[in-house]
């Protein structure tokens, strides 16, 4: 449980890269809220916000309070990409998409004393991230971060239903240069010696040469990191190798269920459905060559019933996955799940600070919200006490031992 | 094999494993909150331990350590114990 708290304990990549995209005789200051109080009285020309949904409604007490000062305000990330009517009620300007073309483009305006409203990234072409600007982890270094959130791509071809991601930067991937993520490394690890990396990417590794180039590159830096991937991995047992030579110690892989039938729902081309067999196998191949599998389940989608929470228990001791994110199906804007579950009246509450993954929001057939509330903890508590732990820690160590000798 | 030899192959193992250099490996360093060992990367540490030194660590000694400082304290009281 620790390293998922870990895991997720860092700051993404949009607003160093957002600095980056701004000119370099701009005096910026980022604030990371978890870690340093904002003092709203602070001088500034503009202030900049960005917020996932669970973070919206703090983001407009924020803006708010700038506003009431006199200050400029704008919001961009994927609650403002998803919502920006609901934005720009707090904020002077909403920028909605990816942020490469648009901020340089607000900026000129802003200063020529024109900004507009809304700056959409479908009104420029297209992101090109060969060109995308080196992150200003300068601007975030005094913050003692475990993980440092990188990322080397953008895009998801998979369209999962209750996944906002394909919407936002759409079905086609496209990726950085590793050159590019190499020198982005290299600044990472000049700020924070300890820190582990963490690629925020949806799905890493989606090209095959590009994944190979990328993991080659990485054996001649010397770090740790983590990725999100599919399970397309575990088919090339060379890959895996040099995953592990390059220093990836953990894949966070999207499983969802253990249900076909709810698989069979979650893509239009059906993906995950047909990945399921394989399972097992792709699991235990990974694991095998010494790469920790975080799985990533959700409890709550339309063929569950109060089998469920037993169900992911086993099948997440079973294959003993070094860890495990379960969360509650969550309607999120932008999603495909969301405008069904909106026409069939069964969200229950559009409060934005509880879209966590941790509270029950949706109406659903067969488990009232208290009893899907009560099974993720269920959930949780199982899979991380330390019979368990234990047993993990014993499997981990078998492998370990095979892949010294 | 003296406490600073053991202590010396210690910093290798976890330095290889963590990728993190040598010289900045000072006792006092939580493991798990600073550098970020994870159970994968403390399993790993620890089958090379038993490989290189001939020991054996049961993971419940693993859950009590919180600081480098600690981990070379349990892996030479553990390898004295065995070569006594």
């Amino acid at each position: 449980m620790q390293t998922i708290l870990h895991y997720w304990n860092g700051i993404g990549a949009a607003l160093p890269t957002i600095s980056g995209a701004t000119p370099v005789d701009d005096e910026l200051r980022i604030i990371d809220e978890n870690l340093e109080k904002i003092n709203f009285d602070e001088h500034s020309d503009l202030v900049g916000i960005t917020a996932i949904t669970q973070q919206a409604n703090r983001a407009y007490e924020i803006a708010d309070e700038f506003r009431k000062r006199g200050r400029y305000v704008v919001m961009g990330g994927i609650h403002a990409t998803v919502l920006p009517e609901e934005a720009m009620e707090h904020v002077n300007s909403v920028f909605v998409g990816e942020g490469e073309n648009t901020w340089p483009a607000f900026i000129r305006d802003f200063k020529n004393g024109s900004p507009q409203k809304i700056y959409r990234q479908t009104d420029f072409a297209p992101v090109n991230l060969q060109l995308s600007p080196i992150p200003r982890y300068d601007l975030i270094e005094r913050y003692s971060y475990p993980v440092v959130w990188l990322f080397a791509s953008r895009g998801c071809p998979h369209d999962c239903e209750f996944c906002a991601a394909s919407k936002i930067y759409g079905k086609k991937w496209k990726h950085k240069s590793t050159v590019q993520v190499s020198r982005e490394i290299e600044e990472v690890k000049k700020r924070w010696k300890f820190a582990q990396i963490g690629f925020a990417d949806d799905n890493l590794f989606q090209n095959k040469s590009f994944s190979y180039e990328l993991v080659e590159r990485f054996s001649d830096l010397s770090f740790t990191w983590y990725a999100q991937s599919d399970l397309s991995v575990a088919r090339d047992v060379n890959f895996l190798r040099k995953l592990r030579k390059g220093g990836c110690r953990i894949l966070f892989i999207g499983f969802e269920s253990t249900n076909p039938k709810n698989l069979a729902s979650i893509n239009a081309n059906h993906w995950k459905a047909t990945q399921y067999r394989e399972y097992r196998n792709s699991i235990a191949r990974i694991q095998e060559n010494g790469i920790g599998i975080y799985g990533s389940f959700i409890v709550g989608l339309d063929y569950d019933d109060s089998t469920v929470f037993q169900n992911t228990i086993r099948f997440i001791n079973e294959n003993n996955l070094l860890g495990a994110q379960i969360t509650i199906l969550t309607p999120l804007p932008g999603s495909r799940l969301r405008v069904r579950l909106e026409k069939e009246n069964r969200i229950l509450s559009n409060d934005w600070q509880l879209y966590t993954g941790w509270n029950a929001l949706i109406r659903h057939r067969n488990l009232s919200p208290e009893t899907l509330e009560r099974g993720l903890l269920e959930i949780y508590q199982n899979v991380y006490n330390r019979d368990n732990y234990r047993k993990r820690a014993n499997y981990f160590r078998g492998i370990c031992h095979n892949l010294i000798n | 094999m003296n406490r600073n030899d053991i202590i010396s192959e210690l910093k290798k193992i976890v330095s290889q494993i963590t990728r993190i250099n040598i010289s900045e490996l000072s006792e006092d360093i939580l493991v798990r909150e600073e550098l970020g060992i994870d159970s994968l990367m403390a399993m790993e540490i620890v089958a090379s331990c038993e490989k290189r030194l001939g020991i054996y660590i049961d993971e419940e000694q693993i859950f009590e350590i919180d600081t480098i400082g600690d981990f070379y304290n349990l892996i030479v009281k553990l390898y004295k114990e065995k070569t006594q």
